[in-house]
């Protein structure tokens, strides 16, 4: 076979809170190529947010059994920076604020790590304003504290300012569409759109099917109680939508439990 | 007294950072006090009797009162090893070579600049700095650096935008005789020392990379070497105005002639119309008028039409052999003046014979022979078409304009230097290439007799389309080429990052060594530097311990308390101990019987001291106290800004900071305080700072703590009359093992007064900050507003931090508001900056930093610089 490695490659993920005997995460299993969009849809408290988390590192959960390759590297070692470094981002679903501290300042920051590398502030300012341009942002946001006092729609369209600045490899978004007018989800997703490229791929995390109206994804996947149960294409996610996710449940519970 | 276990977190610091200093004095008191050693201060400082006696009761207050029962640990404090007196070996440095090297080692961990570092030591005077002679490019033209002032406008390099911009001077200082060097670039020339830092091109190329890069930094004249590449302006920016000429009446006399002598005629109307109707004076400089005046200065004098006449007649010399020029000038003097000119048969010079015209030549001082006539100032202030037209007068004069295929350039020459190099100067500002200016002799012999003359000349070259327009010379001769030298590139590689239409850079011809010559240096807001001779030069930071003379002038007194108490006993006796008396504390009874140092500061009324005043603290020695004093007397309506900068760290050993500031604030004055400590983390620091404000007085408290073991310190403010205002920002950092108490107390005891504490702290590790703060209200002082926030930050699990905010109000009709917020730095805070790529501890700091942020904006830049540096030395290693 001369199949390229896939960009990341989820084996059988076991992941737990540290105090607790229950397993959130359990045998999860996926695999993304680059170019790729994938879809992971599911009701809530199926694991979905932790599984973003986890993939860039949050100390806070435990992982007791599987593997995460990322670009053929077992990530899970690694610290989130040097995971964000390597090319993973996640686009928050509750993006915090840092009080006092200037878009500018950060992105800056975080810009140099991404390409290691050192730019002017002038220089990065520039390149800045494009970006927040491009997500239909004001410049003012550029010397406004990070996220303090954004609407929740600013928040998200900020990830994407980021997501968009920092070109990563794999973009994770977790449920960057809830809390999006009409409007804000066009934007964000042609933020979404214009990145699109063989190099790159998407996980996109969503509750509803809404937002893959605009963001067309070659792969939707149905994660309940903590793995995948369902795969398919872009078909399933309006199945979805029409049976709600008690069909999927439904479908599991005539199967055998593992 | 030390416990081992303190020794070790200080030994780790001494290790990690080095920060130790030791020197030795000329005369110490023994350790411990008694009343012999507060008699032996007294003594070797020879004070007058009243302070004497004013120590000695202090020392009896002090030993009476017992320890503090409340606030932090003080109980390893052991007053009797300590020394509390120590006569310095040396007065303050008068240069950064004189400043011990321990020092300097500090400031190279922190990574402060060499010129920020100097006046962080609180160097009292620099070697950087510049000839009196030097011109600086001002909003008003040309300006000799001697006779710069504080509030004038001149042009700085925005590094940022590369483009020049307008800055304010803070202050000027005369740095006495300096060893100077001559540096020629582009054509341009400026004398200075030899750590004068200028705007340098440096070229990188790292080993494993095929290209290399530019990039722009400030080197000192030390530093730089023939070849290496400075920034130059290439023009000013031209926001010239026209100048308004003086209004005078058009004489309507006359002077008649008959055979028996001369006579006046009272002129009637119909004379006046007959003769000049058509002259008119213009009321300001047009593009015309500038090159007529060029032309005059060229080639041009006055003439009388006899012995006591008044001088009537322009002569300017332009040959009949040159018609195009002698057009020029008729069609000129229409077009300024309304005049027509006539030629006569003189083939050598044109007569315009206009008494106005010689009257307002005369008023504008451009009259004199060919050494005496000169530019006049306001010339550099005019738009750059009026400036390029004066120029092209000047070049059509007396210029040699060389277009051939060798030469495109404009040779300017004569026998007086200023005027020549006003012209240089002019060409300059109006982005002309120039060439530096030569001097030339040459003999000529006449009759047996040799005579040596002395003359100048300078060439414009590169692209003369500028002065085409208005230059009848360069219009007949000028060849337009494709290429012109832009000094936007370096040898040949463009250098565009660095350069703009203002700036661009050129290699150094030559730096010669001058000897000594007055020098002077001017501080510059904002961005720190000039452009002086069309070169970019950084200012140095002047330290005001050399008081300004222009504020001197203005009666404004700053100098060391003890200087105070022998040169102004009256002033000093009348305030000192008023505010805090010594049995308000046992620390404050204290300093009273020990103090030595501190600044005294006196601004008579109505006077607003538009820099900051600033004073530097440290201690000396192992074991040493320290105990300034500190006066400050704002009479009504006054202005001044005070700026403590302990920010240094000097890491003794144990020792005790005990100060003692007092501040008056009358009627309508405003008194701000600013202070950065950072001592070592052994330092106990204990200080008692308090202001009184009168009827609508304004006292700002800015307080930064950053080093010692103990801080205790609730700077106060007392509000007496209605109207007065208090303002307390204070912020505190609590590493490791150090317990920062602090916050404020504000007193309201007349109506309508207004006040407002703001308190932050970070605790790190087993670091502890405790707020402790008093806002009381006394009877009478009704519709007092006050306002009591105070926000803390943990960054550990250990790390601790307590409020104790103490409310009394004894009035009904007041407003009282208290806010208090403890937040810890969250695991998700982190990971989400994480998760952008920062590294943990760059996470840690950044969060921190906005944390200050409200505190770093109000401090003057340098502090603000040097505070973040502090946190992140703080933040180095704080995560696993």
């Amino acid at each position: 076979m001369t199949e390229k490695t896939p960009l990341l490659e989820v084996r059988n993920l076991w992941v737990k809170l540290p105090d607790e005997e229950e397993h959130i995460i359990r045998g999860f299993n996926l695999t993304i190529h680059a170019g790729e969009v994938h879809a992971l849809m599911g009701p809530n408290g199926s694991g979905k947010s932790t599984l973003a988390k986890v993939l860039s590192g949050h100390p806070g959960y435990e992982v007791t059994d599987g593997e995460v390759l990322f670009r053929g590297e077992d990530i899970l070692e690694l610290e989130p920076d040097e995971r964000a470094r390597m090319g993973l981002f996640l686009a928050f679903q509750y993006p915090m604020e840092v009080p006092g501290v200037t878009i500018a300042n950060f992105l800056r920051l975080a810009y140099q790590r991404r390409f290691n590398t050192e730019i002017k502030y002038t220089d990065f300012y520039k390149i800045l304003l494009q970006h927040l341009k491009k997500l239909e942002m004001d410049p003012s946001f550029a010397g406004r504290p990070v996220n303090e006092g954004f609407s929740g729609g600013e928040k998200k369209r900020f990830e994407i300012v980021q997501m968009s600045l920092l070109e990563p490899v794999l973009a994770v978004l977790d449920e960057t569409d809830s809390g999006l007018d009409i409007d804000a989800l066009k934007v964000v997703s042609s933020g979404v759109n214009m990145m699109r490229s063989p190099e790159r791929a998407f996980l996109v995390i969503t509750h509803y099917q809404r937002i893959l109206n605009y963001i067309t994804p070659d792969y939707v996947h149905v994660m309940v109680e903590g793995r995948i149960v369902r795969s398919g294409g872009p078909e399933l996610a309006l199945q979805l939508e029409e049976k709600g996710y008690d069909w999927v449940r439904g479908e599991l519970a005539g199967a055998t439990a593992p | 007294m030390a416990q081992p276990d303190i020794l070790t977190l200080d030994q780790d610091y001494k290790q990690k950072y080095g920060f130790y200093d030791d020197i030795k004095p000329v005369f110490q008191t023994e350790r411990g006090l008694t009343r012999r050693v507060v008699e032996e201060i007294s003594y070797q400082k020879s004070e007058p009797k009243w302070m004497r006696d004013f120590r000695l009761e202090a020392y009896e207050i002090f030993i009476s009162k017992p320890m503090p029962s409340w606030g932090p640990d003080l109980s390893r404090l052991d007053f009797d090893e300590i020394v509390y007196y120590i006569k310095p070996t040396e007065r303050q440095g008068r240069s950064w070579d004189e400043v011990p090297d321990d020092i300097k080692r500090t400031f190279d961990r922190l990574g402060i600049p060499e010129w920020e570092r100097k006046f962080l030591a609180g160097v009292g005077a620099q070697y950087d700095c510049l000839t009196a002679d030097t011109m600086v490019f001002t909003e008003d033209g040309a300006v000799r650096i001697a006779d710069i002032k504080a509030g004038q406008v001149v042009y700085s390099l925005d590094p940022n935008t590369r483009r020049l911009i307008k800055q304010r001077v803070r202050g000027v200082a005369y740095k006495g005789q300096r060893a100077v060097f001559e540096v020629k670039v582009a054509g341009r020339t400026i004398k200075a020392t030899f750590n004068h830092p200028f705007y340098a091109l440096v070229y990188e190329k790292p080993e494993n990379k095929q290209r290399g890069r530019f990039r722009t930094e400030w080197r000192y004249l030390s530093d730089l070497k023939v070849g290496d590449y400075i920034a130059i302006t290439k023009q000013i920016p031209d926001d010239g105005k026209p100048y308004a000429l003086p209004q005078f009446d058009i004489e309507r006399g006359y002077t008649g002639r008959n055979q028996s002598g001369e006579f006046e005629v009272r002129a009637g109307e119909w004379l006046y119309k007959r003769q000049q109707k058509r002259l008119r004076l213009p009321t300001e400089t047009s593009k015309a008028l500038m090159w007529f005046f060029g032309a005059f200065l060229g080639d041009g004098g006055l003439r009388r039409k006899g012995k006591d006449k008044p001088k009537t007649v322009v002569d300017i010399a332009f040959p009949a052999s040159q018609p195009e020029i002698r057009e020029r000038l008729a069609d000129v003097m229409c077009e300024a003046f309304n005049y027509r000119l006539t030629f006569d048969k003189d083939p050598y010079r044109v007569r315009i014979h206009s008494a106005p015209i010689a009257r307002l030549i005369e008023a504008l001082g451009m009259d004199g022979d060919a050494y005496t006539k000169s530019v006049p100032h306001w010339v550099y202030g005019l738009p750059r078409t009026q400036k390029l037209a004066f120029l092209a007068g000047y070049i059509d004069a007396d210029g040699g304009v060389r277009c051939d295929e060798k030469n495109n350039d404009v040779l300017l020459t004569s026998v007086n230097k200023p005027m020549l190099e006003a012209m240089h100067r002019l060409a300059l500002m109006c982005g002309l290439r120039v060439s530096e200016i030569y001097t030339f002799t040459s003999r000529s012999t006449y009759k047996g007799q040799t005579t040596e003359r002395t003359g100048y000349r300078f060439l414009i070259s590169g692209d003369l389309t500028p002065l085409a327009d208005y230059s009848v010379k360069v219009q007949l001769n000028h060849q337009p080429r494709q290429y012109y030298q832009q000094y936007n590139s370096h040898h040949g590689s463009p250098l565009d990052a660095h350069t703009s239409e203002d700036i661009g850079f050129a290699p150094i011809e030559s730096i010669t060594y001058l000897g000594f010559e007055d020098t002077y240096d001017i501080e510059v807001e904002g961005v720190h530097n000039f452009v002086a001779e069309g070169i970019v030069v950084h200012n140095s930071e002047v330290v005001y311990h050399n008081l300004a003379k222009q504020w001197e002038e203005k009666g404004v007194i700053f100098v060391d308390t003890d200087t105070a108490v022998r040169e102004y006993p009256d002033l000093v006796r009348e305030y000192f101990g008023t505010v805090i008396p010594p049995h308000d504390n046992k620390f404050a009874a204290l300093n009273s019987a020990v103090w030595s140092g501190g600044s005294f500061v006196y601004v008579p009324a109505g006077v607003h001291v538009d820099i900051p005043l600033q004073a530097y603290f440290r201690i000396n020695a192992k074991n040493a106290g320290q105990f300034e004093r500190t006066l400050i007397i704002a009479e009504e309506g006054s202005f001044v800004h005070y700026v403590e900068g302990c920010t240094a760290p000097v890491y003794a050993e144990e020792a005790l900071h005990s100060a003692v500031v007092e501040i008056i604030v009358k009627r309508g004055a405003r008194v701000r305080y600013t202070t950065i400590q950072n001592w070592s983390k052994d330092v106990y620091n204990l200080v008692t700072k308090r202001a009184v404000a009168y009827g609508d007085a304004v006292m700002e408290w800015v307080d930064g703590n950053l080093g010692s073991r103990v801080t205790q310190k609730y700077p106060s403010v007392y509000l007496l009359e209605p109207g007065a205002r208090g303002e307390i920002l204070s912020v505190a950092f609590a590493g490791d093992g150090q317990h920062q108490d602090t916050g404020g107390k504000l007193i309201f005891a007349a109506p309508h007064t207004t006040g407002r504490i703001t308190s932050k702290s970070i605790s790190k590790g087993t670091g502890r900050a405790s707020y402790r703060g008093l806002v009381q209200v006394l009877e009478g002082a009704h519709h007092a507003k006050c306002n009591v926030e105070c926000d803390a930050l943990l960054l550990d699990e250990d790390a601790k931090t307590d409020t104790y905010p103490y409310i009394e109000i004894n009035e009904k009709e007041v407003t009282i508001g208290h806010e208090a917020r403890v937040s810890k730095v969250s695991d998700e805070q982190i990971f989400y900056l994480q998760s952008r790529g920062l590294k943990k501890d760059e996470a840690l700091t950044l969060i921190v930093s906005g944390f200050i942020e409200p505190l770093a904006k109000q401090l003057p830049m340098e502090y603000a610089v040097e505070l973040n540096r502090l946190i992140e030395l703080e933040m180095e290693g704080s995560v696993g």
